[in-house]
């Protein structure tokens, strides 16, 4: 068994080494089918990534009419509290709508001396049990007199979610197209390798090599390809998806926007998605070439 | 040993019948010669014990194998239980003498101590011990033959099929082949040989069986010339 195991493991080895061009035609067409499955995975965990930070950040702003006293606006508060789907309603008056609006203007004195005629609106912060609520709970505050708009981020959720979400379809759809080329590359050079083996196979056959035997090397070998091209893939994602976290958080950190998902987490996934891919993708390809070409 | 019993074989893409009705046995320890012009269905007899081909009705015993009942998966075993030598030697150019035995045997699993053990044997046997490192291109074609029939012994067969095994040989080397398969045989492994060569046939006073237009026209002792006078 072991010494099977090292027959194909050898022919294999120098089968690859003697077509080294159809391997380097596979191999980079594996590269390129790689980074789409790379690109896809990469906006597949950033949409969810995002979404959780959006979710934990996510409030509802309700505005109270301009005329209410401050006495009525907290007459509201019952109403309020009693949407279904509310976790917490926190009354906010307008000095600490200034303080806060002050302090997204990094302090600056702006809106100096506006304390004496404070031109903002009482509000209530409004969190969520659960997100999915959002549209109802807004409908239900809109309703109520005296609140005269309501404002959260529902829109921005749902804009990248859109985003994320087609750009990860179509990277997968390019993935699958690739897939298909690189199988069909990968069973085209061992295709050759078959046609350069044949007086060996029919020797092979006469002796009494079981197909198992014949195939295992051209199945090894198809495999090494995938994994090659899996590896050396595993290079410009890795670089690629470090340099936009970088971009990202130099031009979208200073807006206190939310983060990618961090390289580490994706470097662990493309490597050990792109090998499993690869070897899968690569032994298919051989599969199906010595299935057609090997008449047993 | 070999037990074909009203074997019937076409070959479906031009019609033609290789072998009709075909019924031979073949006891162990035999040496027997299948002999007739080209064409006459002789390659299709090796091809159906090898079970390279099937044939249409009738029944093919080889050893403990039913061919005509057999699953695919079966056909491996069938063939380790043989040796085979062709015409054309078939050796790997890119082997020496002794990978090219030892190849045999790797590829149906067989250990590497067995394979040092029994390499330098058969080698020995067909007196090819000091050629042992060099390639198939450094040696006369009776020493290519002679590699082949080492192959073919490399498993311990129970039967050598001998498909035309002197056909590209000089009359000397084809001698030098047939003394070795003679030398087999008298072991106790039963050979069938192809041939077309009537004075090997005449000389040697074996069993000839004898096939015309895909009939088996006579199978006795003796020689070809014996044979085709009647």
């Amino acid at each position: 068994m072991l010494q099977a195991f090292k027959y194909y493991i050898s022919q294999a080895f120098s089968s690859v080494f003697r077509n080294k061009l159809m391997v380097i035609i596979s191999v980079s067409t594996l590269i390129f089918c790689m980074l789409l499955l790379g690109l896809a995975i990469a906006f597949g965990v950033n949409l969810g990534y995002i979404s959780n930070q959006l979710e934990s950040q996510f409030e509802i702003h309700a505005f109270v009419d301009l005329s209410y006293t401050e006495e009525a606006a907290r007459a509201l508060e019952p109403s309020v509290q009693g949407i279904v789907g509310i976790a917490d309603a926190k009354f906010c008056t307008k000095e600490e709508a200034l303080a806060s609006l002050q302090e997204m203007l990094d302090h600056s004195n702006a809106l100096a001396g506006l304390e004496e005629d404070n031109p903002l609106q009482f509000s209530y912060k409004i969190t969520l049990k659960n997100i999915r609520d959002a549209g109802s709970v807004e409908t239900a505050l809109a309703a109520i007199p005296g609140i005269e708009s309501v404002s959260n981020r529902t829109d921005i959720l749902g804009g990248i979610s859109t985003f994320t979400s087609i750009a990860r379809n179509i990277s997968i759809f390019g993935m699958i197209i690739f897939a298909f080329i690189a199988v069909f590359i990968i069973s085209n050079t061992i295709k050759l390798t078959l046609m350069a083996r044949k007086k060996e196979i029919e020797i092979m056959k006469s002796v009494g090599a079981t197909n198992a035997f014949i195939r295992s090397p051209f199945i090894i070998e198809g495999g090494i390809v995938g994994l090659i091209g899996g590896v050396i893939s595993f290079i410009p994602a890795y670089f690629g998806y470090s340099s936009v976290v970088a971009w990202w958080q130099g031009w979208a950190g200073s807006f206190g926007m939310f983060d990618l998902a961090p390289v580490s987490q994706l470097s662990s996934i493309f490597l050990s998605v792109f090998i499993i891919a690869g070897i899968a993708i690569g032994a298919l390809g051989s599969m199906l070439s010595v299935r057609k070409y090997l008449e047993i | 040993m070999i037990i074909f019993q009203n074997v019937t074989k076409t070959y479906a893409d031009n019609n033609v019948v290789a072998l009709q009705d075909a019924t031979f046995h073949i006891q162990k320890g035999e040496f027997v010669f299948i002999v007739g012009p080209s064409g006459a269905g002789k390659s299709t007899i090796t091809k159906l014990m090898t079970c390279e081909e099937l044939p249409d009705s009738g029944s093919i015993r080889v050893g403990e194998f039913n061919i005509s009942k057999m699953a695919k998966q079966q056909i491996p075993y069938l063939r380790r239980s043989m040796g085979i030598i062709f015409q054309d030697f078939r050796l790997l150019p890119n082997k020496t003498v002794y990978e090219n035995v030892s190849f045999a045997m790797e590829v149906i699993g067989a250990s590497k101590k067995a394979i040092r053990r029994r390499v330098p044997d058969v080698l020995s046997m067909v007196n090819l011990t000091s050629k042992a490192r060099s390639y198939p291109h450094q040696l006369s074609g009776g020493e290519q033959q002679r590699v082949g029939i080492a192959r073919a012994l490399a498993n311990t067969p129970h039967l050598i099929i001998a498909d035309e095994p002197t056909g590209n040989l000089d009359n000397e080397t084809a001698w030098e082949i047939m003394s070795i398969l003679d030398h087999i045989n008298k072991q106790g492994t039963t050979v069938v040989m192809v041939t077309h060569a009537q004075n090997i046939v005449d000389d040697m006073q074996k069993r000839v069986i004898s096939i015309e237009d895909g009939l088996v026209k006579s199978d006795q002792q003796g020689g070809y010339s014996y044979v085709t006078s009647i």
